[in-house]
């Protein structure tokens, strides 16, 4: 799994989600919760017709201020059962509980792309990606560099076989001008013709010898042409060779016959679909880059909140589980845990005091018999 | 900037689909526009037909807002809404989406778009005579002639290069006319600046503007001119900061420019404005978060708009008024409040049957007459006429 904590990206341990569940048995509805009437519409995503309705009665459910389990109410959150001891980095297992932060650096000041997790309640390493810890030691946080380590390429314990060598995290041939198999190296091009080969071709042909399916000097076209009309003949001499412009040719982008949709363009050898163009579509309704019109780009979102272009206009819209309930604009609140808007804006845990929001929903247990 | 010259082709309408988006008739008792309680209507929507685009094709509200037929589905955004009179009113949105109501139908112009700006939602409509049409839609600034049907209106173009500032709003009044043009984007290439200028009119040559203000990172979302030598102009940095600009006649009589822009203060620091407003009595602002302000006129010195209490949270995305004593604000979730004169009142809508989360936005207002009001939105178009029969 990968984690983006602190504005780094993290391999982590597969995490366990926990599950609140509910037990349900026939009885007479119960107040769990209320909700403030006439709540304003606000930009919050989850909003009660979304999310479970915390302020729902369930049948056999009373309101508690206990936390489930897993839950507990510790000095360092602000709300009641507000904490996840499987999860919470700072109350890992127990409150207080905080797992060690190796994110900057050791104390000698070697960077160890490393951040301690919590993982069902316990303290795990987490690693930045390229980055794993592959001698077990803790201490020494991440020490490989997984992406260029010859003996830990892409993994621990992986190694490359030479001549390859480990590029961005894969096992491949890293000296230039290789043809065929690593390290067979013919120069890139070859002017005038190598030894026991014919002579040049002629300038209008576009052509030399180059490594061509996987052996140095074949007769070949050069970069951006091509033989589309299949006379190269490097032998008997015939023909107009690599005719063709393909970089830059809508008609032959990048290849012989390969065209380009109406309204695309071949800046190079790919067909690309320019904002502005017919193929371009709806995609200003909603390209947060070309919002409404090309070259307007929508502004950077704050915290808990995603920019998006809505039909054309540039909005802000909350992450899921916040919610803008106040009347500053902005996503303050966390109605996953917020005993004031739980599961949404002003649903209130209020039938008894101290109960708790816990995943969106007002807590609850079963009823005592009476 | 490039000038360029359309006359729209001639594209069978995609679709005219009367009576989109028509709920079951308004429902809720309501509180009239003039602020009193309002008695269950007991019109049942019957005059909506089925067979015409004409006025008040659908349901009605016991305000008398009645659904209007447009010829657009409801996945369209109408953005902007203005007319020189009763019979040549204009609304613009998205996918290039032009409507014109002559009095009796709305049509859809064809599909039209300067060079490389197919599709693009267009932001502003203004015009003041029926033969003075300006679009504003982040890539261009259009000029019309004039409605000649939907296969035959005549536009010109001056198209914005990334590099500049996107216009994206325009209002005027006599010979001036106001563009505001607004940041594009982090993109290195784009400008991140937004500007403010005016111009005399749109020529054989063109269109040449006077520059009057400029300032880093500002995004325009309205404009409004108030009286013949005074405007106003509502801007946000990265939808968070907002900013009130006055345009008026500079106080120093040997300034160079014809134009002063000073920042006025709206009590404000986390919401932002996003309509505006004025006429010689008094300026309004509403915004997100159900904000109203206003400023009087013999308070324009003070730089500052009072607080206005507001009945709703909801965002208000543009304001209209007819005098100090009527004035309407709409915006999300088919919000529409109305000004007495005293207080602001919630008035009932044709949508308000329908779940808050699914009652369209109202983008839009403007009308000819305090009996002749539109008001335009997501997939829909609103009108009262005052409740006559």
């Amino acid at each position: 799994m990968i984690a983006r904590v602190g504005g780094r990206t993290l391999v982590l341990g597969s995490l366990s989600a926990f599950v609140f569940a509910c037990s349900v048995t026939r009885r007479d509805d119960v107040v769990i919760a209320t909700r403030v009437p006439d709540h304003a519409p606000s930009f919050d995503r989850p909003d009660g017709s979304v999310l479970p309705d915390a302020s729902t009665p369930r049948s056999g459910q009373c309101p508690t201020n206990e936390c489930p389990a897993g839950h507990a109410t510790c000095p360092n959150n602000p709300f009641p059962c507000g904490v996840d001891l499987t999860s919470d980095d700072d109350n890992c297992g127990t409150c207080g509980n905080r797992c060690a932060d190796f994110t900057l650096s050791s104390p000698e000041d070697i960077n160890l792309h490393a951040l301690m997790k919590c993982v069902n309640g316990k303290c795990a390493l987490g690693c930045e990606v390229g980055f794993a810890d592959c001698n077990g030691f803790v201490e020494d946080g991440c020490e490989i560099h997984v992406f260029e380590d010859e003996a830990n390429c892409g993994q621990c314990g992986t190694t490359c076989q030479s001549p390859n060598e480990c590029v961005d995290g894969q096992c491949a041939c890293n000296i230039d001008f290789s043809c065929g198999t690593c390290g067979n190296v013919c120069p890139p091009t070859v002017e005038p013709p190598p030894p026991n080969t014919d002579l040049p071709f002629p300038d209008e042909w576009n052509a030399w010898y180059a490594c061509k399916s996987g052996q140095c000097y074949q007769p070949s076209c050069k970069p951006g042409f091509g033989d589309c009309n299949n006379d190269f003949d490097p032998v008997g001499r015939t023909g107009d060779g690599c005719e063709t412009i393909i970089g830059g040719d809508p008609n032959n982008c990048g290849a012989c016959g390969k065209k380009c949709a109406e309204g695309e363009i071949c800046p190079a050898d790919e067909c690309v679909c320019p904002c502005g163009s017919p193929c371009f579509g709806k995609r200003v309704e909603s390209d947060i880059q070309n919002c409404g019109a090309c070259g307007i780009a929508c502004p950077t979102a704050g915290e808990h909140q995603e920019t998006i272009c809505d039909r054309g206009v540039c909005a802000i819209r909350c992450d899921p589980n916040w919610g803008d309930c106040d009347d500053v604009v902005d996503c303050e609140a966390n109605l996953m845990s917020d005993p004031l808007n739980c599961g949404g804006c002003g649903i209130r845990c209020d039938a008894i005091e101290g109960q708790a929001c816990v995943d969106g929903k007002c807590t609850t247990k079963e009823c005592l018999p009476e | 900037m490039a000038l360029a010259t359309l006359t729209a082709a001639s594209v069978p309408l995609a679709c005219a689909s009367e009576g989109e988006h028509e709920p079951e008739p308004g429902v809720e008792p309501a509180t009239a526009p003039d602020g009193s309680a309002d008695a269950r209507d007991t019109d049942d929507g019957g005059g909506a037909t089925s067979d015409s685009a004409t006025l008040d094709a659908g349901p009605c509200s016991s305000s008398k807002l009645c659904v209007a037929a447009i010829p657009t589905d409801e996945t369209v955004r109408l953005t902007d809404l203005w007319g020189s009179g009763a019979t040549d009113v204009w609304a613009v949105g998205t996918r290039g989406t032009i409507l014109h109501y002559d009095g009796a139908t709305w049509e859809k112009a064809d599909p039209v778009a300067p060079e490389g700006g197919a599709g693009f939602t267009l932001r502003s409509v203004w015009l003041e005579r029926p033969d003075d049409v300006w679009i504003a839609d982040g890539h261009s600034i259009w000029h019309g002639t004039g409605w000649k049907g939907p296969h035959a209106s005549d536009w010109s173009f001056v198209v914005a290069s990334e590099d500049e500032p996107a216009p994206t709003a325009i209002r005027g009044r006599g010979r001036t006319v106001f563009i505001a043009r607004s940041m594009r984007g982090a993109n290195p290439f784009y400008s991140i600046q937004g500007w403010l200028s005016a111009t005399d009119g749109w020529t054989d040559a063109g269109l040449e503007t006077i520059p009057i203000f400029a300032e880093y990172f500002l995004t325009f979302n309205a404009i409004a001119v108030s009286r013949q030598d005074e405007a106003w102009a509502l801007a946000d940095v990265f939808s968070s900061e907002g900013y009130v600009y006055r345009i008026g006649r500079p106080s120093d009589p040997a300034s160079e420019s014809p134009w002063q822009v000073e920042e006025y203060d709206f009590k404000s620091s986390t919401r932002r404005a996003l309509g505006v407003w004025g006429d010689d009595s008094a300026v309004w602002l509403v915004g997100t978060k159900g904000l109203l302000r206003r400023i009087t006129r013999s308070a324009v010195p003070s730089k500052s708009f009072e607080i206005v209490e507001s009945p709703v949270r909801a965002d208000l995305h543009d304001v209209f008024g007819f005098g100090p004593a009527d004035v309407w604000a709409v915006g999300e979730a088919s919000t529409v409040l109305h000004w007495d004169g005293n207080a602001w009142t919630k008035v009932s809508t044709p949508f308000d049957h329908l779940n808050e989360t699914e009652r369209p936005t109202f983008e839009s207002i403007w009308g000819s007459s305090p009996t002749d009001i539109w008001i335009a939105g997501d997939g829909t178009m609103v009108h009262f006429d005052g409740g006559a029969q």
